[in-house]
C-alpha cells in the first residue's frame, strides 16, 4: 500500500469517527457542532503535553486525562451556550464564539508543539502497512459504527433523538433534555480527542488547523446524507482521499483548498437534498 | 381597531436613529471629535471606527440577513491583501485600494453567500467555515515582497498624521456604516433573509435564495473590502494568519450583539474591541487575545437578551403601505386547477379546482395529503401531469410559484412576517395590509406569517397543509377570502370549521366521502 493510500485511509478513518459523533450531537440539538475542531486540538495537546519527555506519563492515562478534558470542554457547550440561546443563527454564533475562545486560549497556552506524536498503539505493520494507519483504521472505523450504533439502537440513542425532535416530549417522560444534550456532546468531545490522537502522528495538530479540522468532521456527518455508519466511513474516506491528493498537489495549501472545493461543490450541487435530508432548519 | 400608543421620547429618538442618514450623521460628528481629540484618541478611535466599518459588511449577511457567515475573516483577508498589499507594491497612495479591496472582497463574498442561499444557514455555516480555512491557507502562501507582508508596510491613510487619517478614515467609514443601512432596507435583503432562513419557503415565493443571498453576500463582502483596506493602513501590515476564525468569529459575534440597526455595528465594535482599545495595558482586557474577554461578554449579552441584538433591524423600506380596498379578480367557469396521475400513496390523483372554489382534502395519515401539496407546489418531483388554466406548469417550486401556486407548510417555517411580505415580488401592497387586517394577531405567529405571504401574493392557486395553529375560525376567513379573489385553494384541515368553509372535500385513502 503506498504512503498516500495509507495516509488517505488513516485519516478517512479519523474524520469518520469524529463525523458520526457529530451526527449524535446534531439528532440531539438540531445544531452542527461547529466547535468540535477545537475541542479535538485542545484534547491532542493536552494529550501530547502529558506524554512528552517533561510529564512523561504513560499513553494510556495520558490519553485518558485528555479523553476527559474533550468530554468536558465539549458538554459545557451545552449549558454554557445552546441552553441558554436560541437554536438557529444565535446557537451557531455561540458555538462558534466558543470555539474561537478556546482557539485563543489555547494558543496562548501552548506556544509551541510540544513533541512529535507518536502512534497512539503501539500496533505492529500488517503487510507492510504503516503502524500508524494500522491503528487509525482499527479505532477510528468501529468508533465511528458504535457512535451510530448508540444513536440507532440504544435506549440512550432514543433519548438522543426524542430530545432532538421534541424537548417538550422528552420532559414529560422524566427525562432531562439538557442533559441528554450534554451527553452527546461530551461523547463527540471524547471521540473527537481519541481521533485526533489518531491523526497527530500523520499531520499538524495545532490551533492553526482546528478550524479546518472542524469543517473536515462537519462534513464527514453532512456531506453524503444523514448519520448512519456507512454515510459517515464513506463521507470520512471521501474527505481523507480529497485532502492527500491535494497535499500532493500543492503541499503549501492544496490540502485545504481540495476540501474546500469538495465541501462546496457538493453543498452547491446537492444543497437542497442535503438541507431537505436534515430538516427544515437546516 | 385599536389606538396606537404615541412613541416616548426614547421611542422617538430610537426612530431617528434607525434613520440611516441621521445615524450617518450623528457618526460623523463622532467621527470629528475623535479627530480633534488630544492624542492617543484619534489612533485608537480610528482603530475603532475601521473595524466599525468591518462589522458593518458583515452586518450585511449576518446581522440583517441572519447568516452564519463564518468566511467573512477571509473575505476581510482577501480585501486587505488586495486593497492594501497590491497598492503598497505599486507604490500608490493607500486609499486607492479601496476599490480594489471592495471588488476583491465581494467576489468572495458573493461566493459565501451563493452557497449559503443553496444550502441554508448550517449547512452554509460549514461551506463558509471551508471557504475561510481554505483563503487563509492560500493568502499564507504569497509570497513576501520587499516585506509587504508584514509591520509597517502597507503605506498610512494619508502619511498627513493621525488627525487628518482619523479624519479621512472615519469619512470612509461613515459611508460603509451608511451604506449597510441602506442595503439593510432593500427588497433584496429580506429576500436574502427569507432565502437564508428557509431556501424552499424563497423558492415557493419566486424567489432565487442562490441569488439572492449571493447579492447580500457580494454587497456585504465589497463593504468588508473596504473596511480591511482601511484596517490594513491604519495597523500598516497584513498578515493572513491573523484572518482566521478567531477574526470570523469576532466579526460575527460584533454584528450579532450589534444589531442590523443602522449604528448597530459601532455598538458590535465597542462591545468586542471597546474593552481591549479603551485598556490597552489592563491584564487580560487589553493583552490577551481579544475574543478571550470579548467573547463571553457578548455570549452573555445574547444570553441575557435571548439571542436578540443590542439595536434590532427598524421596518425595512419595503414595508408596505395601507391602501384601499383589493379588488377581486374575475372568476372563470373552467377548473384553474388540474390534476392527471399526480403521484400519492394512495394512488395517482385526479382533481379539478375551480376559480374561486375551496376543495378541502382529507384521509388518514400518510394518505398523502401533504405529499400532494408537495407535489402541485413543485417541492417535490411528480409523474402526472399539473396544468393552471389549461397551461402546464413548469418543474420546480420558483417556476411554479412565478405561475401563481403559492404554498403554506403544516410546520410554519421560521422566518420573519416582514421579510417574507417584503420579499414577494411584484406584490400589491394594499394586499399586504389586507392580508395583515384579515389575520389580526395571527399575523404575528410563523403559522399565521405564511398564510399572510400567501394571501398577500394573491395567487392563483392556493395551497395550505394544516395550518392547526391558526384558530379555524381565521382559517376559514382567510379561504374565503381566498377564493373570493378568484384562487382556487385546496386545503388540507380536518377542523370543522374548515371543512364547512370549503365548497366540497375530496378524500385520500380510505373510503370514498359521503355526499353531503
Amino acid at each position: 500500500m503506498s504512503p498516500s493510500v495509507g495516509a488517505a485511509l488513516a485519516l478517512g478513518s479519523a474524520y469518520a469517527a469524529v463525523g458520526a459523533a457529530v451526527a449524535v450531537v446534531a439528532a440531539a440539538t438540531r445544531t452542527l457542532h461547529l466547535a468540535v475542531g477545537q475541542v479535538l486540538v485542545a484534547g491532542v495537546l493536552v494529550h501530547l503535553v502529558l506524554v512528552s519527555p517533561v510529564v512523561g506519563l504513560p499513553v494510556p492515562l495520558a490519553l485518558l486525562v485528555a479523553v476527559a478534558v474533550g468530554v468536558v470542554l465539549s458538554a459545557a457547550l451545552g449549558p454554557l451556550v445552546l441552553d441558554r440561546l436560541p437554536a438557529g443563527a444565535p446557537a451557531l454564533v455561540g458555538l462558534i464564539v466558543a470555539a474561537g475562545v478556546l482557539d485563543a486560549a489555547v494558543a496562548r497556552a501552548v506556544t509551541a508543539r510540544p513533541v512529535v506524536a507518536r502512534p497512539l498503539l503501539d500496533l505492529p505493520a500488517v503487510a507492510g502497512v504503516d503502524p500508524r494507519v494500522v491503528t487509525a483504521v482499527a479505532i477510528g472505523l468501529p468508533v465511528a459504527a458504535a457512535c451510530a450504533l448508540l444513536l440507532a439502537g440504544t435506549r440512550w440513542g432514543r433519548l438522543v433523538r426524542l430530545v432532538g425532535g421534541s424537548p417538550d416530549a422528552a420532559e414529560a417522560l422524566g427525562r432531562s433534555p439538557a442533559g441528554i444534550r450534554a451527553s452527546a456532546l461530551g461523547l463527540a468531545g471524547a471521540v473527537a480527542v481519541t481521533a485526533g490522537t489518531l491523526i497527530a502522528p500523520i499531520v499538524t495538530v495545532g490551533t492553526a488547523q482546528a478550524g479546518g479540522l472542524t469543517v473536515r468532521a462537519v462534513a464527514a456527518a453532512t456531506l453524503l446524507g444523514v448519520g448512519g455508519p456507512v454515510v459517515a466511513v464513506a463521507g470520512g474516506l471521501l474527505l481523507g482521499a480529497t485532502e492527500v491528493l491535494g497535499g500532493a498537489l500543492w503541499p503549501a495549501a492544496g490540502a485545504e483548498l481540495a476540501v474546500a472545493v469538495l465541501v462546496v461543490g457538493a453543498l452547491v450541487a446537492r444543497g437542497d437534498q442535503q438541507r431537505r435530508a436534515w430538516g427544515r432548519a437546516w | 381597531m385599536t389606538a396606537v400608543p404615541a412613541p416616548g421620547r426614547l421611542g422617538v429618538v430610537r426612530a431617528a436613529l434607525d434613520r440611516p442618514a441621521v445615524a450617518a450623521g450623528l457618526l460623523a460628528v463622532v467621527v470629528v471629535v475623535v479627530a480633534a481629540a488630544p492624542d492617543p484618541v484619534p489612533l485608537g478611535g480610528t482603530r475603532l471606527l475601521v473595524r466599525a466599518a468591518l462589522v458593518a459588511g458583515v452586518a450585511v449577511t449576518v446581522a440583517r440577513a441572519r447568516a452564519v457567515d463564518l468566511g467573512v475573516a477571509a473575505v476581510a483577508g482577501v480585501g486587505a491583501v488586495a486593497g492594501g498589499v497590491v497598492p503598497a507594491l505599486l507604490e500608490l497612495p493607500a486609499l486607492v485600494g479601496l476599490p480594489l479591496g471592495a471588488i476583491a472582497g465581494g467576489l468572495l463574498g458573493g461566493l459565501g453567500g451563493a452557497v449559503q442561499g443553496r444550502a441554508g444557514r448550517q449547512l452554509g455555516a460549514l461551506a463558509t467555515l471551508a471557504i475561510g480555512a481554505a483563503t487563509v491557507g492560500v493568502l499564507s502562501t504569497l509570497e513576501v515582497v520587499d516585506g509587504v507582508v508584514g509591520f509597517h508596510a502597507v503605506g498610512l491613510p494619508t502619511g498627513a498624521g493621525d488627525r487628518v487619517d482619523a479624519l479621512v478614515v472615519g469619512g470612509v467609514v461613515v459611508g460603509v456604516v451608511w451604506s449597510a443601512a441602506w442595503l439593510g432596507r432593500t427588497r433584496r435583503l429580506a429576500a436574502a433573509a427569507l432565502g437564508v432562513a428557509d431556501p424552499a419557503v424563497a423558492a415557493s415565493l419566486g424567489r432565487s435564495p442562490v441569488l439572492d443571498v449571493a447579492v447580500a453576500g457580494a454587497a456585504g463582502g465589497a463593504l468588508i473590502g473596504v473596511g480591511a483596506t482601511l484596517l490594513a493602513a491604519v495597523d500598516g501590515s497584513v498578515v493572513p494568519a491573523a484572518y482566521g476564525l478567531e477574526l470570523a468569529a469576532a466579526l460575527v459575534v460584533a454584528a450579532t450583539v450589534g444589531g442590523a440597526a443602522p449604528l448597530g455595528p459601532v455598538v458590535g465594535a465597542l462591545v468586542v474591541w471597546g474593552p481591549a482599545t479603551l485598556l490597552p495595558l489592563a491584564p487580560v482586557v487589553g493583552t490577551f487575545p481579544v475574543l478571550i474577554t470579548a467573547g463571553p461578554l457578548a455570549l452573555l449579552v445574547l444570553a441575557l437578551r435571548r439571542g436578540r441584538p443590542l439595536l434590532p433591524a427598524p421596518p425595512t423600506a419595503a414595508e408596505p403601505p395601507s391602501t384601499g380596498p383589493v379588488a377581486a379578480r374575475p372568476q372563470a367557469a373552467d377548473p384553474v386547477l388540474r390534476l392527471r396521475g399526480t403521484g400519492s400513496p394512495a394512488g395517482p390523483v385526479d382533481l379539478e379546482v375551480r376559480a374561486g372554489e375551496v376543495v378541502a382534502l382529507v384521509g388518514p395519515n400518510g394518505a398523502g395529503k401533504s405529499t400532494l401539496l408537495a407535489r402541485v407546489g413543485g417541492q417535490l418531483p411528480d409523474g402526472g401531469t399539473v396544468t393552471i388554466d389549461g397551461r402546464r406548469l413548469p418543474r420546480g417550486a420558483r417556476r411554479r410559484a412565478r405561475a401563481g401556486v403559492a404554498r403554506s407548510w403544516q410546520r410554519p417555517p421560521q422566518v420573519a412576517e416582514r421579510d417574507a411580505a417584503a420579499s414577494l415580488p411584484g406584490v400589491d401592497p394594499s394586499a399586504v395590509a389586507h392580508a395583515r387586517e384579515l389575520l389580526g394577531e395571527a399575523a404575528a405567529t410563523p403559522g399565521g406569517a405564511q398564510l399572510l405571504r400567501l394571501v398577500a401574493a394573491r395567487p392563483r392557486v392556493a395551497l395550505l397543509d394544516e395550518p392547526t395553529d391558526v384558530s379555524p375560525q381565521v382559517l376559514a376567513a382567510v379561504v374565503r377570502r381566498l377564493a373570493d379573489d378568484g384562487a382556487a385553494v385546496l386545503v388540507v384541515d380536518h377542523r370543522p370549521e374548515v371543512t364547512a368553509a370549503a365548497d366540497r372535500t375530496q378524500r385520500l385513502g380510505g373510503p370514498p366521502e359521503e355526499p353531503t
